[in-house]
């Protein structure tokens, strides 16, 4: 697809500027928060390996927080500091599965197989798309995501296996996919207009049917019990410790010297 | 994957990620050392990831 080669956001439909300037909030938002938890988890995990393995996820996300904050600083007149440091909670557009610190290890392991997946399908969907920034960086992004959920796919076989964590993980894959098509809800995200003017090149709506298809056939494979969608999922905001520790507040007094 | 070590094509891909995360860590079946490599220089790991990747994007 894509004949069009957009490098301003000015040269796209009206309809779709705020539409893709908020996709790639709520992208880099969630790889932000992603990123948060990973370093966390830097520590605590049941193999030295996946310590490594986590201290280089975060990295790879922050980084790829970076490149989507240069672009929408470039091309969509978003200042990447006040997203970070001063935006009030409930403004944060990412997953809502991240608002809360992860408790356990089959939670880190679902936020892998399941939100880092989505929001990578995301990108995915960017990957030919008419507004040529975002192209040039989607395969970078997509070649490091692959290490990814190689990684978090292989924890999810690993658990799987071990009785004692099953049910640990069937909540903590369950959870993950609530909030997941919570956050890829298809109503009111103008994904239609990005569409149609091949930004996009699939909607969020279809991004979630695949998402579900994908971690249904490998819950089944692995013989997992994926507890019910909650769709009743209600919006929320990162809690005050997530982000008190993400933007640094206590040694923010730094910055001025 | 070659050993840099003694150039031997009997290597083993260890870890996902090394000391940074364009690397992975592999072994020599051969000489037994252990070896990083980027991870993007030329032949793709079979990885364990959804087939979406390799995939064109199914919607117009």
């Amino acid at each position: 697809m894509g004949q069009l080669s957009v490098p301003e956001t000015t040269a796209l439909p009206a309809e779709c500027r705020e539409s893709l300037r908020d996709l790639l909030i709520a992208c880099a938002d969630t790889k932000l928060l992603m990123g948060y938890h990973y370093g966390e988890w830097t520590f605590g995990t049941p193999t030295l390996e996946a310590a490594v393995a986590n201290c280089s996820l975060a990295q790879g996300e922050l980084g790829h927080v970076r490149l989507l904050h240069g672009i929408l600083k470039a091309h969509c007149d978003v200042d990447p500091d006040y997203l970070v440091e001063q935006r009030p909670a409930n403004q944060f557009a990412s997953n809502p599965y991240l608002d809360q610190q992860l408790n356990d290890w089959p939670s880190v392991v679902a936020m892998t197989v399941v939100v880092d997946q989505a929001v990578t399908r995301v990108i995915h969907a960017l990957r030919e798309s008419s507004f040529a920034p975002m192209r040039s960086c989607a395969a970078k992004l997509l070649d490091e995501e692959r290490y990814h959920l190689h990684h978090g796919q292989g924890w999810l076989r690993t658990l799987a296996k071990d009785q004692s964590q099953r049910s640990a993980l069937e909540a903590a894959l369950g959870r993950a996919l609530s909030a997941t098509l919570f956050w890829l809800r298809p109503e009111a995200l103008g994904d239609e207009a990005l569409v149609a003017a091949e930004v996009m090149g699939r909607s969020r709506a279809g991004i979630a049917q695949d998402l579900m298809n994908e971690c249904g056939a490998l819950a089944q494979s692995l013989a997992l019990d994926l507890p019910k969608i909650d769709e009743e999922w209600q919006d929320a905001a990162p809690i005050d410790d997530v982000l008190y520790h993400l933007r640094g507040t206590k040694n923010a007094v730094f910055k001025q010297a | 994957m070659i050993c840099p070590f003694c150039q031997s094509e009997r290597t083993t891909r260890v870890a996902d990620f090394g000391t940074s995360q364009m690397v992975d860590v592999h072994q020599c079946d051969a000489c037994h050392s252990y070896f990083e490599a980027i991870k993007w220089s030329g032949q793709r790991a079979a990885l364990d990831v959804p087939a979406f990747f390799d995939e064109r994007i199914p919607e117009p």
